[in-house]
């Protein structure tokens, strides 16, 4: 018998200058934090349904995923979207962190931006492969 | 192990030679795999978390706190009684680093589904084959379930498209 699991694979979006805007953003956060980020990301890729204390639409801004880590009282954000071209494949759009409930707009116009472009452009991701 | 989860290891692995990355990353696993592991047994075993919670003899909030992957407040005789509500078993070990990020890398693609014991058995006659295959940048996961004849456990990249693999 054969079955296909349901485990998720993360995506880093690259921006036409060929930077790595979530990968140079994990660079900028504490070496503690970025254990939190990384270990959560590779449980999430084992899990089969993402409940909202793992990751949700961000409140008014559906169209953008965030995912939820809370480390030394600090919410990290990590923003995405689900990959429209590859089946269970998610796209980190962009690095956030949340302040006084809510992320900041800048960052989210951001992310909204990205996601626009990816809907048009399929290749502009590669597999995150937490080197950052 | 896959080009993927062998790259993965290696990456953090890396990052494991800072100190504080590493007790950070150590923290995180038990609060992820602790929140992971309930939430799928429960799934797989068609519960809410009040049936959890009913068969662990707690609250529901409770069982909803330990499936918070945030909670870094987990303690031994809570777990213990879920783990008999599931009827799996818990171990708790010391292990060196490296343990830490092969499983966290590996479960990636394995999950959290824990058996429960009239599923289990000593030479479970079962072995699952994971089929990882990337294909210009696509990359699929498919399990193969088989029944073992032998215990050999090999890694195999196929070097051409096409190619057949034979599991014996």
């Amino acid at each position: 018998m054969i079955s296909e699991l349901a485990g998720w694979t993360f995506y880093d979006y690259i921006a036409e200058s060929r930077r790595n805007p979530f990968s140079e953003w994990m660079k900028g956060v504490p070496e503690d934090a970025a254990a939190f980020i990384d270990d959560r990301l590779l449980k999430m890729e084992g899990l089969l349904n993402w409940s909202e204390k793992w990751a949700s639409n961000y409140r008014g801004r559906d169209k953008i995923i965030e995912l939820r880590i809370t480390f030394n009282k600090v919410q990290y954000r990590p923003l995405g979207m689900h990959s429209p071209y590859r089946r269970h494949g998610f796209v980190l759009l962009a690095g956030a962190i949340e302040k006084g409930g809510k992320i900041p707009s800048t960052d989210l116009d951001t992310a909204e931006k990205r996601r626009d472009r990816l809907l048009r452009e399929r290749d502009c991701v590669v597999p995150h492969l937490y080197e950052g | 192990m896959s080009y993927h989860i062998y790259t993965r290891v290696k990456n953090i692995w890396r990052k494991f030679s800072n100190p504080s990355y590493r007790y950070a990353f150590v923290l995180s696993n038990i609060s992820t795999t602790v929140a992971a592991q309930i939430e799928t047994m429960r799934n797989d075993r068609g519960w809410t978390q009040a049936q959890l919670a009913e068969a662990a003899g707690m609250r529901q909030s409770r069982i909803s706190v330990l499936e918070d992957p945030s909670n870094t407040s987990v303690n031994i005789k809570t777990l213990t009684r879920i783990a008999k509500a599931c009827d799996v078993a818990l171990m708790v070990q010391f292990v060196p680093f490296s343990r830490v990020a092969r499983w966290s890398a590996e479960s990636s693609i394995t999950g959290f589904s824990v058996p429960s014991f009239s599923e289990d058995g000593i030479g479970s006659s079962q072995v699952n084959i994971f089929l990882d295959v990337t294909t210009k940048g696509s990359r699929s996961i498919s399990l193969i379930e088989a029944k073992a004849t032998s215990q050999p456990v090999k890694q195999y990249i196929a070097k051409t498209p096409g190619e057949q693999i034979y599991v014996h």
